[in-house]
């Protein structure tokens, strides 16, 4: 049995269609080079775009990372005082790193089994999957202070949705985001309003299964929950890890909703590492300071993203050219 | 397809043929106007505003056009990024004098008033302190509103309880927002007020009035003032009124200060500036008075805080000549009173509320006689620290409101890190 049929297919139909319109070129290389080759070129403007747009800021914060550049001016050398600072256990980075880690191992498999569910539902053939994928997706094309508003709004004591219904079943009222005890929790569950693009990827890697896997297990009796188990699950792996991966990043670098609810407060409760960057660097104008904290964010985030994909090789399920899974 | 690419080439060259000609001078003489761009965090009818005005001004200055630039949201990020990036607007509405004017992002006018013999002293005192820093003048008063306490008067009657008079007391104050209490939940709950946990800016007027202060007047000292006993009895008094309090803690709060739940009758009482009471006259369900801010003992004074901003120049304005012709004349009483007309803002002008006729309105004489009273610039406008050092009152009041923390430590607490902040190089 092959599995990469379907893809083989696409990908000679796509080599064939490039000497078609006289992109003959490629075909003095193997199919392995002009493969290498076609992804060189879909990276190639992402890749540019980060050469000419991202580069020079990264490269011009990290000097400013050891420097004194308060207020805009003056900008002095001042060694690794900058990074020291991040360490004085006196100061907020640490605690700001600790609810950030904390916020990201909630919220990370809070979105991929949301995600995951929903995009198993919407992979069913029931009415009106197509305008629900819309309106799931719709809040990740939503800027996300508006995103952030609009949780505020729900999560007001006195006037929001959720007391509102709460109180028909006479619970409440809860103060979302005014208990520095919940608050943290709270902005945890706005990211339910971020599962447009997980889901996306996992309703494509779910559609790619092929079916004649579920037709032999169903032959064999498996139930609905062996198939997902054992059929959907291992072959989804690839998308749970490149999943992973996105929401570790994005969570780490989520700021806007955070300033809009709540501004890091009460009492500091959600005073996110990236909030306290931000603050920083457009409060306080601490710009040397604010580069050192957003360089050890993202050696955390490095470090994080290296360890899940070193321990991927122990559960991500890839298929070899031959058909092969590895 | 050589041809197309011919005839597009020509077409591009056709502007260009017509600039080289001096095809668009006949308007000025000969000279290019200058374009004056200016930044603002108003919007909408904000901006609307400042069209009548910008249109005499053209008409005055045929040489200048004058274009708004609105940023509503993340202004003050806007700014600090255009700053420094070295491409900024010619002007900009400025708040924060102290951290702008130490950062070097916006132009000291001094040379400019010399140069033009202009006139300050037509200023009200406070909102011309709002615009100097450190013997420098970053700017021309726009408008002001001081706080003012908020009473519906329809939550007041529904309980019984008598309207608040000028001269009330802090006692009075809590008395009175308990009577408004119902312990209800719900839609039919009712509080006597909007208390906010961590707002500075409502409390420093609160301090000023008991004697106190948050921080030593050049600014450097925190030490002494957010710890004195005159701050710590005032937030005994509003630990008592947030404990009976609508539940508020969120940004909701800090931003909207309780004007829903005012104007929708769940609190009686409301902390706020003039910037509601245009929305407010319009609910004609809505039945509403103004009264200013409780004293501490019966016979004492009030030390009201305001809210201003002013007109002021980037330091790396492309047309500052021009720009400061702009500024004079919007920051001047031409400007000044368009703005007072239209009821934006109480006027910065000595002599003018009374000649608006403001005092004939009865919101308006309320606040006209508050910010009469007034005598200091808010905290901030001390030392461009504040900002950071602020953050660690507003901590501190947060664990007294919100966890039962011990007022004198956590302030005592609060001092030792705000004075690191603010004597920090």
């Amino acid at each position: 049995m092959c599995y990469r049929s379907g893809l083989s297919d696409k990908r000679t139909g796509l080599v064939s269609r490039m000497n078609t319109r006289g992109y003959n070129l490629m075909s003095h290389y193997s199919i392995k080079a002009q493969e290498r080759i076609s992804g060189y070129l879909f990276i190639l403007p992402w890749f540019l775009g980060f050469l000419f747009f991202y580069s020079g800021p990264m490269l011009f914060s990290f000097i400013v990372s050891f420097c004194n550049w308060d207020y805009f001016k003056n900008l002095t050398f001042i060694g690794l005082d900058n990074y020291f600072r991040i360490f004085d256990p006196a100061g907020y980075a640490l605690p700001a790193m600790g609810r950030t880690l904390k916020f990201v191992f909630l919220e990370v498999p809070l979105q991929l089994v949301i995600s995951l569910m929903v995009a198993m539902l919407l992979t069913r053939r029931i009415p009106g999957t197509r305008v629900s994928r819309t309106l799931i997706y719709l809040p990740a094309v939503m800027s996300g202070a508006v995103g952030g508003l609009i949780w505020r709004y729900m999560f007001n004591t006195q006037t929001g949705l959720f007391n509102y219904l709460l109180s028909f079943i006479n619970v409440g009222p809860i103060a979302w985001i005014e208990n520095p005890d919940i608050a943290l929790y709270s902005i945890v569950l706005t990211g339910i309003w971020a599962i447009g693009q997980p889901m996306i990827l996992f309703i494509a890697a779910i559609q790619g299964v092929p079916k004649t896997y579920y037709e032999v297990a169903e032959v064999d009796g498996a139930s609905k929950f062996s198939q997902f188990r054992h059929i959907t699950l291992p072959m989804i792996t690839p998308t749970i890890l490149i999943n992973t991966i996105i929401i570790l990043i994005l969570q780490f670098q989520m700021l806007a909703p955070i300033i809009v609810i709540t501004s890091g407060g009460p009492a500091k409760s959600t005073y996110l590492f990236s909030y306290l960057e931000y603050e920083n660097a457009f409060k306080f104008l601490k710009m040397g300071y604010a580069s050192a904290l957003s360089w050890f964010m993202f050696v955390v985030i490095l470090f994080l993203t290296l360890v899940i994909l070193k321990s991927s090789k122990r559960w991500v399920f890839y298929q070899s050219e031959k058909g092969k899974m590895l | 397809m050589k041809k197309g690419i011919t005839i597009i080439c020509l077409m591009m060259l056709i502007p260009v043929l017509g600039v080289m000609a001096g095809g668009s001078s006949e308007d000025t003489g000969g000279e290019e106007p200058v374009t004056v761009t200016y930044l603002t965090w108003d919007s909408g009818p904000g901006v609307e505003i400042t069209k009548p005005i910008i249109a005499a001004f053209e008409a005055e200055n045929p040489g200048i056009i004058v274009e708004f630039q609105s940023v509503p949201q993340g202004y003050d990020d806007k700014v600090l990024t255009a700053h420094a990036a070295g491409d900024t607007p010619d002007g900009l509405l400025m708040w924060n004098t102290s951290q702008w004017a130490e950062a070097g992002i916006v132009q000291d006018l001094s040379p400019f008033i010399a140069r033009d013999n202009f006139d300050m002293d037509q200023y009200l005192p406070v909102p011309k302190m709002w615009a100097e820093y450190k013997g420098g003048i970053y700017g021309l008063p726009k408008d002001f509103t001081p706080r003012a306490m908020f009473y519906n008067k329809n939550v007041f009657d529904e309980a019984g309880v008598p309207y608040p008079e000028a001269g009330w007391t802090f006692d009075e104050f809590v008395t009175t927002a308990k009577a408004i209490n119902n312990n209800k939940t719900g839609a039919d709950a009712r509080y006597g007020y909007v208390a906010i946990p961590g707002h500075t800016y409502a409390l420093q007027a609160f301090i000023w009035s008991n004697g106190g202060d948050l921080s030593s007047p050049d600014g450097t000292t925190a030490s002494g003032y957010v710890n004195s006993h005159a701050v710590v009895e005032v937030i005994q008094w509003y630990k008592e009124l947030f404990d009976m309090s609508i539940s508020t803690g969120t940004m909701d709060a800090y931003q909207n200060l309780g004007q829903n739940e005012f104007q929708s009758g769940i609190v009686g009482l409301m902390d706020n500036g003039l910037w509601p009471v245009s929305v407010y006259k319009d609910d004609t369900s809505l039945n509403f008075g103004i009264v200013a801010p409780p004293v501490p003992q019966a016979g004492g004074s009030i030390s009201p805080v305001i809210h201003s901003a002013t007109w002021s120049m980037f330091a790396k304005a492309k047309h500052k000549d021009e720009v400061w012709e702009f500024i004079k004349y919007i920051g001047g009483p031409a400007g000044g009173r368009v703005f007072a007309e239209k009821r934006w803002g109480l006027p910065v002008f000595k002599g003018m509320a009374d000649e608006l006729g403001l005092m004939d309105d009865e919101y308006m004489k309320v606040f006209a006689e508050i910010g009469d009273e007034a005598t200091k610039a808010p905290v901030f406008l001390r030392s461009p620290k504040w900002f950071e050092a602020d953050t660690e009152f507003k901590l501190a009041l947060e664990r007294i409101f919100l966890e039962d923390a011990d007022i004198q430590g956590a302030l005592d607490e609060a001092a030792v890190k705000m004075d690191a902040i603010l004597q920090s190089k």
